[in-house]
């Protein structure tokens, strides 16, 4: 792949991971600092693939971009969940904006490749490196949990 | 409720929705449509699956980038792709050290 490829297909991704970045952590800054780590990681790690594949035709190219998209989500969720945990102060407040932050780390991983990234499940796989089963599991328990949180927010606003 | 649970396996609620989620395959999911054409309680019940699914998606953020955000961002990683993609050139004696580095028969 020439260089020149590379910035228009990396150009398409970003919104949707910085999008998903921010639901890994509710911060603007930190969420464009994710891409870009989580971005410098994979050109590291996949150099060669990119500078020597060479793509034939549309079909071959969305292939390319889903691969590179999956590893750029897998890095993210790396170095997300290490980040995370440093910075609760941020969870704190947008948990009291927001139920989806107060789910677990995968959960809204999950929720957020699902539901914003319409990715399907083989591609969950990838990313979470989980089988079949287990991405179902965290889908159908993130699903649950953000649900009956909220619901319980709305009796309880009733019962006030 | 019971006999349009049974038509399908797995359920009928299990199956709108792998249906909702784009896991059916074609003919599976043909079918669902058959079904929640031709039934009221299937159409009933596909209904308000589609809701509750709606609902949730409201529920988990999908923040959009500024434009700012995005020129930087796009800025930020063409720096990435000139530090790190560089082709590296290597002069005549590099090459032949790399070519007498290369192991071709090891014992």
């Amino acid at each position: 792949m020439k260089k020149s490829e590379i910035a228009p297909l990396i150009d398409s991704l970003i919104p949707g991971l910085y999008s998903f970045g921010y639901g890994l952590i509710p911060d603007e800054l930190q969420a464009e600092q994710l891409v870009v780590d989580a971005y410098s990681v994979f050109i590291l790690r996949e150099k060669e693939f990119i500078l020597n594949y060479e793509h034939n035709g549309p079909k071959q190219r969305s292939r390319v971009r889903k691969y590179i998209q999956n590893q750029i989500l897998a890095d993210m969720l790396d170095l997300g969940s290490k980040r995370a945990s440093q910075l609760q102060g941020l969870f704190r407040t947008a948990m009291q904006q927001n139920h989806f932050y107060s789910l677990e780390f995968n959960q809204r991983a999950a929720l957020c490749m699902k539901e914003n990234l319409t990715l399907s499940t083989s591609d969950m796989q990838e990313v979470f490196a989980l089988k079949k089963h287990q991405v179902c599991e965290l889908i159908h328990h993130a699903r649950n949990r953000l649900v009956h949180r909220s619901h319980s927010n709305e009796v309880e606003g009733l019962n006030a | 409720m019971h006999s349009l649970e049974n038509q399908l396996p797995g359920g009928f609620s299990a199956q709108v929705n792998a249906y909702l989620d784009g896991n059916l395959s074609m003919d599976k999911k043909a079918f669902v449509e058959e079904l929640v054409a031709s039934n009221d309680k299937a159409s009933e019940m596909f209904k308000s699956k589609a809701k509750q699914r709606a609902e949730l998606k409201k529920l988990v953020p999908n923040k959009r980038i500024s434009k700012e955000s995005l020129s930087l961002l796009k800025s930020e990683l063409r720096e990435v792709n000139k530090d790190l993609l560089k082709d590296q050139k290597l002069s005549m004696s590099q090459k032949i050290a790399k070519v007498l580095d290369t192991t071709i028969l090891e014992f």
